[in-house]
């Protein structure tokens, strides 16, 4: 039996390692974009439903009552006891809001929903998913293990990540702001993800910013242009 | 208060990008300290609970799991996770009417060892979850649950706290840890093998 369940710690830490290994830097750009929507005010909805439920309650209870002391208590609410299911989103969530579905397998109708009717409604939307999950959302986390327990496992160490690094960067407000990725002492290639009339939204490292376009001819999505202080000055490609 | 988890930050350099790469360093270390609570969990403990908390389900009993923030998530998780395999189980923080009313009437030391003085069967088993070891209510709901000679289950954390005073507890799980998001992380493992030990009602 010992050798079994030895197995099964295994399991736990090659997918988990892996996982973590693999995705350290778009887990720290998420808790960014996260922190950044509890500085402007934001609050958090949290679904998921059968044993998922209950880490809906989970990364609530962490956001509301910090188990470190001297943490702020930050906004967020569990949608796993709310009997009408989509209506507590729908009457409460404003644009700038954040959602976070969670499904231990690789779907959900009921999350997939909640997702869709989060970035109608103008949220930041977070999935946490099993393996082959490919929920429309912001920051999408796919944990690769057929296993539901290991699925959840992970899941909870990922949004117990999220949070202790929420608070890392509320210590450091200066990050909060709307952070400048272009106006370091070099202009910065970056790639054009959407253009929105006389500007477009670029994609540098992770990392977004809007930048006027005046200065270049047509731009479109996909195009590599250098950029400084919040002004595309060429295009590359 | 985080200055202990990343004394890094101390250093000047205060730009995104240096804090991006740091947190990111940060989250594989998370990884590896969770890996080695696991690593520690005493898994011929956990066999010889599963088989002491399948000889309870087999001769009717239930298993009623309880615990506070967190661990209460875990509680229900674990009760819904036995219901799944066949096995009669429930959470004693599934009702907030009845947590909100003895809390309110009698105290919150007392939510789970009033729900089981109802409740509780002899064939019962009592698995309690609870981070520091110490959390009153919980240590008042096990030895309720001794009292009524259910088996008596406990995982925490810390040093085991005053539920590693008890000398009369069945099994006791502890993840040696002070942090609790970590030692968090090894508890659902814990109740996860239990399962798998427990295995599906035939």
């Amino acid at each position: 039996m010992t050798a079994s369940l030895a197995a099964l710690v295994e399991e736990r830490e090659r997918v988990l390692g892996g996982l973590l290994d693999s995705e350290q830097k778009r887990i720290a750009v998420a808790a960014h974009e996260l922190a950044h929507a509890f500085s402007r005010g934001g609050t958090l909805f949290a679904l998921g439903t059968g044993a998922a439920a209950t880490d809906a309650a989970h990364v609530v209870v962490e956001f509301m009552h910090p188990v470190i002391v001297g943490k702020r208590a930050l906004p967020a609410l569990a949608l796993t006891n709310d009997v009408t299911r989509s209506s507590t989103l729908a009457r409460l969530a404003r644009p700038g809001d954040i959602a976070l579905g969670i499904v231990h397998g690789d779907e959900d109708p009921a999350v997939v929903a909640f997702l869709a009717q989060a970035r109608a409604a103008g949220l930041l939307t977070f999935a946490l998913t099993g393996e082959g999950g490919q929920p429309a959302a912001d920051h999408a986390f796919a944990v690769p293990s057929a296993d539901p327990f290991v699925v959840q496992e992970v899941h909870e160490t990922l949004y117990h990540v999220l949070w202790e690094v929420v608070h890392v960067f509320f210590e450091h407000p200066g990050l909060l702001d709307d952070a400048c990725i272009t106006c370091g002492d070099v202009a910065v290639e970056a790639r054009v993800v959407a253009v929105e009339n006389r500007a477009a939204v670029v994609e540098t490292d992770g990392l977004r910013q809007t930048v006027a376009v005046e200065l270049i001819d047509a731009v479109a999505v996909g195009d590599l242009v250098l950029c400084h202080a919040g002004v595309a000055l060429e295009k590359l490609t | 208060m985080t200055e202990f988890l990343y004394p890094f930050l101390e250093r000047e350099e205060h730009d995104l990008a240096t804090v991006l790469a740091d947190v990111s360093a940060s989250t594989v270390q998370k990884g590896s300290d969770a890996i080695a609570l696991r690593r520690g969990i005493d898994l011929a403990a956990v066999a010889a609970c599963g088989r002491a908390i399948r000889e309870r389900l087999e001769r009717g009993g239930r298993l009623i799991a309880f615990g506070n923030g967190g661990s209460s998530t875990d509680a229900q998780d674990v009760a819904g996770d036995f219901l799944a395999s066949g096995w009669p189980a429930l959470a004693l923080t599934n009702d907030v009417a009845t947590i909100t009313a003895v809390a309110n009437d009698i105290g919150e030391e007392n939510v789970f060892a009033r729900q089981l003085i109802p409740l509780a069967r002899a064939d019962d088993v009592a698995l309690a979850i609870s981070t520091s070891g110490s959390s009153r209510n919980v240590v008042a709901g096990l030895h309720e649950a001794h009292r009524r000679l259910l088996l008596t289950c406990a995982i925490t954390g810390y040093d085991g706290g005053k539920l590693r005073e008890l000398d009369w507890i069945d099994h006791l799980f502890v993840a040696e840890s002070d942090y609790v998001p970590r030692l968090q992380e090894a508890h659902a493992t814990v109740y996860h093998l239990l399962l798998e030990v427990v295995g599906a009602r035939a």
